[in-house]
């Protein structure tokens, strides 16, 4: 009964589109509110799931964390099964995808106004793909909804984008493809290895040699690094973003972003540990890289979106940096700043998006002076800013102090670096954001168009409001967000540690058996984590037991 | 005089049940004379269309039917005993059976309108393509080159005829002129490899030659002949030219290009289906040489070849006909792949048989709505023209999408499954370079399909173009497409049933019957030969041997030579015990010897063995000391030892692990000790 509550999650956004698929062109209305009803009711759904999620306070293993769980043979030829579950690490995520649904189809309701069949249907597949890939626990089952909500986005972007649309849909569909296909011939690699796709079963039984290992992690990684995106293949992020309508962005940016963060820690991390350790290293570089060259290009942007979309290329490195921490803080801060990302840029595309409805442009220059004239939008777009700058009150805040914690209390001087260097970024994302705020809002009013710009009307407000109040009360009240996702994150950080020393016999080389070492005593003792105070008092005596290890 | 007992006992009985398994072949063979005869007095068209699918019909109920019976042609024993059944039908035979049925079906289905519009006879031309299933279920059926020869002709032939039925249209006798001096030079080739196969073995039978290749691979005969491999390369260029693998493509693109679009269909698929059904039955029965030789090399780079080029070249065209037919060229290469694998011989079969019927289905679709696009623009099929076509043709369009997408291989239509299993027979197979190379030319093959997705959907439709929603003219086409498109999902999404379909029956890479036959030979062969007393892999033997006393007993040179080839054979790589010995050879168990050849004792041993007497000089007792894999072939020797060997100082606690190493001699020594992997060998105390 239970497994239900996940099924039904996932394909009652797919009911709705094929109902949608039935229904005439002409009735946009009865689209939209058909849609929203199914989007909403998704949402309402998911609060039971919220709330329904439970986990035993001390969680033996990642798989005892894995609740609702629903198991049935798929494609017995294959070995496949449909096999769903939720933990704390998707938790999260889960919540944040049925929470942007309806908020996506909202801002949209009046700048769509062409081929609104379309647009609900894509966006209704494009909610089951997501879901189901947060939700899937067999890598054949992922990799089917990883797939699936590729095309309706390659759609969002190429039919209601803007003038370079199509460049940047095929832009997004071909460097998506060339990760994913890699991946697709790792996890068939990995099915005829061991005979299976189920995913928590792999987490016991899994071993692979060190080559094997490097070349999985390779494939996988470079699938989800494409997507979250990492520095040197970010140049998708951009033209995607840009071209994309606000719905497109907003997903893009809430969610989709994500999905390669959650890939990384849900499959490349706990699959192939040593691999990890061969690759901590550069991909934490690469992250530091991609903090500060996306601020520095956000800085010089003319074009209010893609600062925006730039500033996500240094905000995931922020969240790349937390999980390659591989310690509660960061691990505890990159789940949140996930959320926080998908809430505060989320809401940055949103209010772009109104702004180019009235106005029909993004450019900075266009604007100046605007805050006198539309007062509550100027509001909630200061709000949003903060956000993402990391104002404490607000929730970036958290999750960006956690993941800076997490890499500090790294035991190594390259990571002390990394997190000082980290920590400019943000300096760096203040300065970008507000002058970006300054130049629009504030000033004398140059051109006259800008006077005539109306105010948010109830529609916006509202939509405006739902993700304003989740940016304060993640930032005042963090703990009620991490309560869900602490017990799963010390089970993951524990798996971590007893893979770690899981060596194939007689294939490994030495010199990883000595690397090792050092790692696994830094996260030897898990810290119990509720909230950030507790994280600071707790992360000192575990790094003093890890010295006193020696 | 004449001797009927002797005839009888040369020749098979032939009864009319021997034709039952051509049932199928013979319905539509009496169809087609009967549309012949029905042309030549003049009945009306409508009769003869109603004829074709009532032939059609009895052909699948008979195909349907035969499944429950066996013929005495199916029967291996019968089959053994005769040893020249030239055609047999078997599971793997009658899927591809069906799959021939289905695209006759639709062929003559699609052209109706097609040769009203074009002003053409139906009947010949429904004569023409059912001649050309027969053809197919002939070839496929085929188990004799010669027969293979006759029902290829036959198939080609009539499928040039076809391909210029268009005549005098240019563009459709220039496709005919080329399809047919590039086939025929195609059969040439063909017919060449053949006579040279026929000189180096003397028999055209598959499973005989296959025989005759598995002898030469178990060592029992001589090497394959340069004539051998010589036919065998010529029929290997015979089967590219005729599945259209690069670099024997050229001809592919012009033909399906000029020919009327429903024999493009046809040609797409079944005559590519079939080719490649009887290319998998001759380079997995007849010509399979086991493991890497010339052969798999060239194969592997057809594929690989095929995959690149096709996709590269389909990038570059304009016209969706065109595009189709590289992305076919393309497919083939996937094919091949399986073909590439067929180390792993039931997925590789399985998965291809599971490609060709999901590419039968997405082929089949998209020339469906082609045909639907092509009536209305009169032929006019450029993809630039479809810009704006999704508000046009809102139904098509989002089908022909869906067969692009399943085409390109993503989730969750039918083609990714397709390509999951080939992938995955490639990787089992170790092959997994060639499924890289395929995943990334797979990603070049989105872009180009994707192509004429992003052209019907987001470019805006040229000002000139009708603004009216789609018509329906078209109702059976447009049903036609619409059921593939959910069928095409339906097996993505559920495909248990289709794989269990394609993974009934499987070729033998050798006939039962040859393996009965070779198991004969190789017991007449070993009383001839005595048992060789060497050890044999050259694993075992330490790499730096010890001086020897005395040369051994046996010479060495003819055994050695003959045992060589066993570990590359096919059905012993796939024995259990076989696989056991992995282990053993990776674990290097001659490092942990030797500290045993260091050991004092031994070395106290070696200056006193000529002063003591021997009892068989032939056996020196530094063999005994140092190479324990010779043992139990030394072990029954009856005389005393002196010295404690390197057997008897190990542990009697550790298990000897028995492998069974493949002979081919029977009373050879089977079982060796061989030094467990898993424990370390405990090192002699030191003298100290």
């Amino acid at each position: 009964m239970k497994g239900l509550l996940l099924t039904t999650i996932t394909f009652l956004p797919l009911l709705g589109a094929l109902i949608v698929l039935w229904m005439r062109e002409e009735q946009k209305q009865a689209l939209r509110v058909l849609t929203l009803l199914f989007l909403s009711a998704n949402f309402v759904l998911s609060l039971f799931l919220w709330f329904g999620y439970i986990p035993p306070a001390k969680l033996p293993s990642v798989q005892s964390g894995m609740l609702f769980l629903v198991q049935v043979d798929w494609i017995a030829s294959l070995g496949v099964q449909y096999y769903l579950g939720v933990d704390g690490l998707s938790l999260l995520l889960v919540m944040l995808t049925t929470f942007l649904g309806p908020l996506t189809l909202l801002s949209s309701w009046s700048s769509i106004q062409e081929r609104v069949k379309g647009f609900c249907f894509a966006l209704l597949v494009l909610q089951t793909g997501m879901l189901g890939a947060f939700l899937a626990l067999d890598l054949f089952l992922f990799y089917v909804f990883w797939e699936l909500m590729l095309i309706p986005m390659y759609f969002l972007i190429g039919i209601w984008g803007g003038k370079r649309r199509i460049y940047a849909a095929v832009k997004l569909l071909l460097y998506t493809m060339f990760g994913s296909l890699l991946m697709l011939v790792a996890i068939l690699y990995i099915g005829i290895q061991h005979g299976t796709y189920d995913l928590l079963k792999l987490y016991e039984t899994a071993t692979f040699t060190q080559t094997e290992q490097f070349w999985l992690f390779l494939c996988f990684g470079l699938a989800f690094l494409i997507k979250v995106p990492l520095f040197p293949f970010h140049t998708w992020l951009p033209d995607a973003h840009v071209e994309a309508p606000t719905a497109g962005s907003v997903i893009l940016a809430g969610v989709l972003l994500k999905m390669g963060t959650y890939g990384l820690l849900r499959f490349a991390m706990p699959l192939f540990p040593q691999a990890l350790m061969q690759f901590t290293q550069p991909l934490m570089v690469l992250s530091v890289i991609g903090i500060l060259y996306g601020a520095l290009v956000a800085m010089v942007q003319p074009d209010i979106k893609k600062l925006v979309a730039y500033s996500s290329v240094s905000h995931l490195g922020f969240v790349m940096l937390g999980l390659l921490s591989l310690n509660t803080p960061g691990l505890q801060g990159s789940l949140l700043q996930m959320v926080n990302h998908g809430l505060s840029t989320g809401a940055l595309f949103l209010l772009v998006g109104m702004l180019y409805e009235r106005r029909h442009t993004r450019m900075i220059a266009d604007y100046g002076g605007i805050a006198s004239v539309v007062p509550i939008f100027t509001i909630f777009f200061m709000i949003a800013t903060l956000s993402s700058i990391g104002l404490p009150g607000l929730n970036g805040f958290v999750g960006e102090f956690l993941i800076l914690i997490g890499t500090f209390s790294v035991n190594k001087i390259y990571a002390k670096t990394y997190a000082i260097v980290a920590g400019v970024g943000i300096i760096l994302g203040a300065v970008y954001m507000l002058w970006m705020f300054r130049r629009v809002m504030f000033g004398p009013i140059e051109r006259p168009e800008n006077q005539e710009i109306a105010d948010l009307n109830k529609r916006e407000i509202g939509v405006m409001l739902a993700v304003t109040v989740l940016m304060i009360w993640i930032g005042v009240a963090p703990r009620t967000v991490m309560q869900k996702t602490d017990a799963s994150v010390q089970a993951f950080l524990q798996h971590m540690q007893r893979v770690q020393h899981r060596v194939v016999a007689g294939a490994t080389p030495r010199s990883v058996v000595a690397e090792a070492t050092p790692r696994s005593k830094r996260i030897a003792t898990p810290v119990p984590a509720v909230g950030v105070r507790r994280v600071l008092d707790a992360s000192m005596p575990s790094q003093k037991t890890a010295k006193a290890d020696r | 005089m004449f001797d009927t007992a002797i005839w009888a006992a040369i020749t098979p009985k032939i009864t009319l049940a021997s034709f039952g398994a051509l049932a199928p072949a013979l319905a539509l063979i009496v169809t087609a004379i009967l549309l012949i005869l029905f042309v030549s007095f003049r009945v009306e068209r409508d009769i003869q269309i109603f004829i074709t699918f009532v032939g059609l019909g009895v052909a699948a109920f008979l195909l349907w039917a035969i499944g429950f019976h066996r013929f005495p042609e199916v029967d291996p024993a019968y089959a053994a005993k005769q040893a020249i059944s030239y055609v047999e039908v078997d599971a793997f035979t009658r899927f591809f059976h069906l799959l021939f049925l289905v695209i006759a079906a639709a062929t003559c289905l699609l052209s109706i309108r097609f040769l009203t519009i074009h002003q053409r006879p139906v009947g010949e031309f429904f004569a023409l393509v059912l001649f050309a299933t027969v053809g197919m279920m002939a070839l496929v059926a085929a188990r004799d080159l010669l027969m293979m020869y006759l029902a290829l002709e036959t198939m080609s032939l009539t499928t040039y005829v076809l391909v210029g039925f268009l005549a005098p249209e240019k563009r459709s006798i220039e496709a005919a002129i080329k399809y047919f001096l590039i086939g025929a030079t195609g059969s040439a080739i063909f017919l060449f490899g053949i006579a040279f196969l026929y000189g180096a073995t003397g028999t055209m039978h598959f499973d005989l030659i296959g025989q005759l290749a598995a002898d030469t691979v178990f060592g029992t005969a001589r090497a394959p002949s340069g004539y051998f491999m010589l036919g065998a390369t010529f029929l290997l260029a015979g089967f590219a030219f005729k599945v259209a693998a690069v670099p024997f493509h050229m001809w592919a693109p012009d033909a399906y290009d000029g020919a009327p679009t429903p024999i493009t269909m046809m040609m797409a698929i079944a005559v590519k289906a079939a080719a490649f059904a009887v290319f998998a039955r001759v380079f997995v029965v007849s010509l399979d040489l086991g493991g890497k030789n010339w052969l798999a090399m060239v194969l592997l780079i057809l594929s690989a070849a095929t995959m690149i080029w096709g996709n590269l070249a389909a990038i570059a065209q304009r016209d969706l006909k065109r595009l189709l037919a590289y992305s076919s060229i393309a497919h083939a290469g996937y094919m091949l792949m399986a073909l590439v694998a067929r180390d792993e011989l039931t997925l590789a079969m399985s998965s291809l048989r599971f490609y060709l019927f999901v590419y039968m289905l997405t082929t089949l679709g998209a020339f469906t709505v082609l045909l639907i696009f092509e009536h209305r623009n009169s032929s006019a099929l450029s993809i630039d023209d479809f810009a704006g076509l999704a508000s046009r043709y809102p139904v098509s369009s989002a089908v022909l999408s869906l067969f692009l997408l399943s085409l390109a291989g993503i989730p969750p239509t039918a083609g990714f499954l397709g390509k999951w299993f080939v992938f995955s027979a490639a990787i089992k197979s170790g092959a997994i370079v060639l499924a890289v190379l395929g995943v990334i030319t797979s990603l070049v093959s989105v872009y180009y399909y994707t192509r004429v997705i992003y052209t019907m959907y987001m470019l805006p439709s040229p000002p000139d173009a009708a603004t009216n929603a789609e018509p329906a003219p078209y109702p059976y086409e447009q049903r036609l497409s619409i059921s593939l498109a959910a069928l095409i999902l339906l097996v993505g999404i559920f495909p248990d049933s289709i794989a269990a379909f394609t993974q009934r029956g499987n070729l033998d890479p050798i006939a039962k019957k040859s393996v009965a036959a070779l198991r004969l030979q190789r017991e007449q062969i070993a009383r001839r030969i005595p048992p060789l007393r060497t050890s044999s892999p050259s694993t075992l033997t330490p790499p730096r041997p010890l001086p020897r006393a005395h040369p051994l007993p046996t010479p060495r040179t003819e055994p050695l030579r003959r045992t060589e080839p066993l570990r590359r054979t096919e059905p012993v790589r796939r024995t259990e015990p076989l696989r056991r010995t992995e282990p053993v050879r990776r674990t290097e168990p001659l490092r942990r010897t030797e500290p045993l050849r260091r050991t004092e004792p031994v070395r106290r041993i070696e200056p006193s063995v000529p002063a003591r007497p021997q009892p068989r000089p032939l056996v020196p007792p530094v063999v005994r000391a140092v190479a324990p894999a010779s043992l139990p072939a030394l072990r029954p020797l009856p005389a005393p030892r002196p010295l404690p060997t390197a057997r008897e100082r190990l542990p009697s606690s550790m298990p000897a692990l028995p492998v069974v190493l493949p002979s081919n001699r029977p009373n050879a020594p089977t079982t060796r000790a061989v030094v467990p992997t898993s424990r370390p060998l405990p090192v002699s105390p030191s003298p100290r």
